[in-house]
């Protein structure tokens, strides 16, 4: 018996892990509803956990199956981590088409969570960057392949399938060519959250945007914060360097009053008057794409019971009038965060039929899980979001009611369809078995 | 651009000497160098695989399917001049089944040590034949004191340690032939798949190989890893045998 956490810590899965060395030796239990698929837990809730009593642990299905470096296109194990492509890749002169805020995530779980990045508003989610996957499911032992062409609908509903589909066993990527490992980046601050829509429409060209938002802030202030736009850097001859490995690592759980809202309101404060804030120059791309890598396990400063995140994406119209109510009530419980991110999102262009995220404005919270208000609070973020047709993320959700996913993900039931039925994840059952 | 740099991987399936290459590829990419390996194993299907994924990181491959517990020198004759060798290979012993089971006995210690002991000579007349080279074999705890619940694999292992004692003793005056006995604590490896690894000792093979390459830089003969292993087996070793033997250690 073994216990797996995923990165928030309010979530768990005890049972058997199985963690393979080879893909050939990969056996898949064929019994109903008993099995998922884990790899980094980089996740937040319980997306990747077995409702059963059988994972299998993906970490060691990490190589290369082939690298095109002439056309940038590349085949790995599903258990590969983006950072490792990373680091063979941009000494060759390509870069991650999209990738979140963490480099330690795989390339089966940015496939089954079609996860987004920065770029979003240019690009899109992963999927869209996904040319071929092979998928293994209980029935066979063969490895179906799966493309815009073949097995479409199987591909469609396994980008952003949650790993419900099938085993991943490998994915084939279109990486894009940059000329260096740095990013040109500029911070502004915003003093509020008009100024954070203008600014949006104005960076609308630049590839990378987001913002980070003081939550704490309120009346004239509210959704105050600092806006970060970036663009590849052109200079030649920088793509060798690579990053310090800085490698802090938080030994112990913080206790959960380290982050109280004093705490916080102290650190946004300084955070928002730093000298890096009206930053403008040039970044390397691990710090500016991953800057809590530098410290692994930054999830212990939520002590040992973990913490929430409440990200949710709201449709462009009314997004200013959603994001303002959203920002009112988490301000009035006080219950915040310092990590509170702000982004406009464009069309999605992913194939995958249940993606996160729409043309619209995200927003993304750490709640600290130390108090039964947030079963409050989130009750009534739920409302807003679901009178604006907003929905969440499921990569970050342990609390979704079952009624809020399906009318927000209208999908559902054909991907209920395609499920492997040997597959049932925690999260899954939450969602579609309980009314 | 300088040399290449040539290494022989005995067990080119195994987790820590897989590491080491990727470890030997990042040096080779800082000093513009090309890395050629050799991975030298059994099963062809697993070696393909790790060969097709050193191939896409920049390192030259070759494979040589073979088993490594019958010894045959072929691949010394094939003119490539070994900066490395690696050896690797090894079984984890069913000690239960080794005491009732002769064939299985002298099986494991055929794998574990005596074609280890070929392994090595054929490497040192290799090494002497070019003036330079490093040898790197996997040792283990297990070597440091007979336990019951393991004694016929830390023989084994305890033999070669001993074995790599003397090459280093012979070469002591000879600059540029180094041997390195590695003793890894519990690593997280294919061969020890079966065991539920809970706990602070386990180690990645990342972290061994990390160890490795910083003890051949330093011309080390023996090393523990990670580092505090050197303080449990010295307290392991010291244990009085009339407390040690209560244990079912």
């Amino acid at each position: 018996m073994t216990t797996l956490k995923p990165w928030a810590g309010v979530a768990e899965y005890t049972g058997t892990v199985n963690r393979p060395d080879y893909l050939s030796e990969l056996s898949i239990p064929t019994l109903e509803k008993s099995l998922a698929f884990f790899g980094q837990g980089r996740s937040y809730g319980d997306v990747a956990l077995s409702a059963g009593k059988h994972c299998i642990v993906t970490q060691k299905l990490n190589r290369f199956i082939s690298t095109d470096w002439e056309h940038g296109i590349i085949r790995a194990e599903s258990g590969m981590m983006l950072g490792e492509i990373l680091k063979y890749a941009v000494p060759r002169g390509w870069f991650l088409p999209v990738t979140p805020g963490t480099k330690f995530v795989t390339l089966g779980g940015a496939v089954a969570n079609d996860i987004h990045g920065k770029n979003h508003h240019q690009t899109g989610s992963f999927g869209n960057f996904v040319r071929t996957i092979g998928l293994r499911r209980s029935d066979s032992e063969d490895v179906l392949t799966l493309s815009r062409a073949e097995n479409a609908e199987l591909f469609e509903y396994t980008i952003s399938g949650l790993g419900l589909t099938g085993f991943i066993a490998w994915v084939e990527i279109e990486l894009k060519p940059v000329c260096s490992s740095y990013f040109d980046v500029e911070n502004i601050r915003f003093s509020n959250l008009n100024e954070f829509f203008e600014l949006s429409k104005l960076s609308e060209d630049f590839p990378y945007t987001v913002a980070w938002v003081d939550c704490f802030a309120k009346g004239n202030a509210l959704g105050r914060g600092i806006f970060t736009r970036a663009r590849h850097s052109q200079e030649d001859g920088t793509l060798a360097q690579l990053a310090s490995d800085s490698k802090l690592t938080l030994p112990i759980n913080f206790p959960s009053y380290a982050m109280s809202r004093m705490n916080i309101k102290a650190f946004n404060k300084v955070y928002m008057n730093r000298p890096g804030a009206t930053f403008k120059g040039k970044q390397h791309f691990g710090k500016f794409l991953y800057p809590l890598d530098g410290f692994l396990n930054w999830n212990k400063l939520y002590g040992k019971r973990g913490f929430y995140q409440y990200q949710t994406i709201v449709p462009m119209e009314n997004a200013r009038e959603t994001i303002s109510e959203l920002l009112k009530a988490i301000e009035a419980s006080s219950l915040g965060s310092f990590l509170a991110v702000l982004k406009i999102h464009g069309d999605e262009t992913s194939p995958g039929k249940n993606s996160f995220p729409f043309a619209g404005a995200s927003l993304a919270l750490d709640f600290p899980n130390v108090n039964r208000k947030i079963a409050r609070l989130f009750a009534e973020l739920d409302q807003i979001v679901e009178k604006c047709g907003g929905r969440l993320y499921p990569a970050k959700d342990f609390h979704m009611s079952s009624s809020a996913f399906k009318n927000s993900y209208p999908n559902w039931k054909t991907l209920e369809e395609l499920r492997d039925p040997a597959i049932q994840t925690k999260f899954w059952k939450r969602v579609t078995e309980q009314s | 651009m300088t040399k290449n740099l040539n290494l022989l991987v005995l067990g080119g399936t195994s987790a820590i000497a897989l590491s080491i290459v990727k470890k030997r590829l990042d040096d080779c990419v800082k000093y513009d160098r090309n890395l050629s390996v050799t991975l030298v194993g059994r099963d062809k299907g697993k070696l393909e695989v790790e060969s097709q994924h050193l191939q896409s990181i920049g390192v030259i491959t070759t494979m040589e399917i073979s088993d490594l517990s019958g010894f045959s020198d072929d691949v010394f004759k094939s003119g490539i001049q070994y900066d490395d060798v690696v050896i690797a290979y090894g079984s984890l012993t069913d000690q239960e089944r080794a005491e009732g089971d002769r064939e299985y006995r002298e099986y494991q210690i055929q794998t574990n040590f005596r074609s280890t002991v070929e392994w090595m000579e054929a490497s040192v007349q290799h090494f002497l034949s070019h003036g330079k080279g490093n040898m790197i074999v996997l040792g283990s705890v297990a070597g440091d004191r007979g336990r019951l619940s393991n004694y016929i694999y830390g023989t084994c292992k305890g033999a070669v340690e001993i074995y790599a004692q003397g090459l280093s003793h012979r070469f002591a005056n000879k600059k540029g032939i180094n041997i390195l006995l590695v003793k890894p604590g519990f690593v997280d490896t294919p061969m020890t798949a079966n065991i539920d690894k809970k706990g602070l000792l386990w180690a990645q093979p990342d972290k061994i190989a990390h160890d490795v390459i910083c003890a051949i830089n330093k011309n080390k003969r023996m090393i523990y890893t990670p580092w505090f292993w050197r303080w449990i087996m010295l307290i392991i070793r010291n244990v009085p045998a009339f407390i040690f033997e209560k244990t079912k250690l």
